[in-house]
């Protein structure tokens, strides 16, 4: 009987030979489509696998984009979900993304970067002037201190980033200097790329993506 | 009409000219390039093949004057980031598509979802598995297995739309209820338990009144 339950609800699909676009799934998911619009989309998803797939796939995507950016960037916009951000960290976020990606780009000669990849890298926040280590440096890790000048801010966000753009390290503080800590996770002759931005109304500025490796 | 487009978005789409353009791209990047990323790290490849899906997505969004945004913005539904989510999970695949051709979906087994639905309709989701499996074991008549063919077909058909997705995304996709009361905005998982508690025993009792019951199987 269970089988047949299994098979007669599958018998039951009538698939239309179109699927639900891309409005249609954020729509159903941010519940903004009228009753005639949601009963039409159940109506489809309740016959098509794969339609059921896409919007499983958008739900957990936007939703795990939400958690692993919740004290970072805002996910704007959406009714059903939850709002708690610091705003001042989601340029640093995305710029720093962008930034690291565009080194990416740079170091392999199979992408191509377009006009759009340029912009990326505008940035016409002012500077904070880095004083070490030197942009590319090969550096033993050990009691390596970055020092940077003072941009009028009493807060500076460090930011330490793996070549995948996944944060190895990322602090707060009041001064111009910061010492690797000891336990900080880092692989020998991998590339890394670190920032500092100093936070006054949101990023008053920044110095922008600086390429290092470590020396073990 | 979508109905809240971001002001990010809305600079973007008004940009007179090819240098506020940039201007308001430079922006839209700043406010979205961490979600495009997050999307294309979710699926599958190594860092260089996740880059190259990025770089498809930002040229495809720019593309034709920001073509895909300006559809958003005309007839769009829901929050411009949820969409933006759906737009690139898309872009990423045909991206994927495009470099590797197509590739079979794996869903769940026959046998997975047959288990669950026998869980589900023996009504103890924790019993034996040896004893359920010998319950499908027992010889049915050719009859039998026509007239309990037919009542489900039709007991299903009455459902509604809505009860035949909830029992599709627990019984033959295998979600998790929680997952369920998001995904149909139920306001906790114990009403989507209620809801299939009731279908389930819809099910059973449109089943009784043409006289099958569960012990019948």
């Amino acid at each position: 009987m269970i089988r047949r339950f299994v098979a007669s609800l599958l018998a039951v699909a009538v698939v239309r030979p179109d699927h639900l676009n891309d409005s249609e799934i954020a729509g159903f998911l941010d519940r903004d489509l009228s009753a005639d619009e949601r009963s039409s989309v159940e109506s489809h998803l309740e016959s098509c696998a794969s339609c059921r797939s896409a919007i499983l796939e958008v739900s957990r995507m936007a939703d795990s984009y939400q958690t692993a950016s919740d004290s970072s960037q805002p996910f704007p916009g959406s009714p059903r979900r939850r709002r708690g951000v610091q705003l001042r960290f989601v340029v640093a976020a995305a710029a720093g993304l962008a930034i690291v990606w565009l080194g990416n780009v740079r170091n392999n000669p199979q992408t191509t970067p377009t006009r759009s990849v340029n912009t990326i890298a505008a940035d016409s926040r002012p500077v904070v002037e880095i004083v070490n280590p030197p942009e590319n440096a090969f550096a033993n890790r050990s009691g390596l201190t970055f020092v940077w000048r003072s941009a009028a801010t009493s807060v500076y966000r460090f930011t330490l980033l793996d070549e995948t753009g996944q944060t190895v390290m990322d602090r707060e503080v009041s001064d111009t200097v910061l010492v690797l800590p000891q336990d900080t996770r880092l692989a020998p002759g991998h590339l890394y790329f670190w920032r500092v931005d100093a936070i006054g109304d949101g990023i008053a500025a920044s110095s922008g993506a600086r390429k290092l490796r470590f020396a073990w | 009409m979508a109905s809240a487009i971001p002001p990010t978005v809305e600079s973007l789409l008004a940009a007179a000219d090819e240098a506020a353009r940039d201007t308001a791209w430079t922006e839209f990047l700043k406010r979205y390039s961490g979600l495009i990323l997050h999307v294309a790290r979710s699926t599958r490849g190594d860092h260089d093949s996740v880059m190259d899906r990025y770089l498809f997505v930002l040229e495809a969004l720019r593309k034709n004057e920001c073509r895909r945004v300006r559809a958003y913005s005309n007839s769009g539904r829901g929050a411009f980031s949820t969409w933006l989510v759906a737009v690139t999970r898309r872009l990423c695949i045909d991206e994927h598509r495009r470099r590797f051709g197509r590739t079979s979906a794996k869903g769940p087994t026959v046998e997975q979802v047959d288990r669950r639905a026998l869980d589900a309709l023996s009504g103890d989701e924790s019993a034996p598995l040896d004893s359920l499996e010998s319950a499908l074991a027992r010889p049915d008549s050719e009859l039998q297995i026509t007239e309990r063919n037919a009542a489900l077909r039709a007991a299903l058909l009455r459902l509604d739309v809505s009860d035949r997705l909830l029992l599709r995304l627990r019984y033959e996709d295998s979600l998790k209820v929680n997952e369920i009361a998001r995904l149909l905005g139920e306001q906790s998982q114990f009403k989507v338990y209620r809801r299939l508690d009731q279908i389930l025993a819809t099910l059973r009792h449109e089943l009784e009144l043409v006289g099958i019951r569960d012990s019948d199987a």
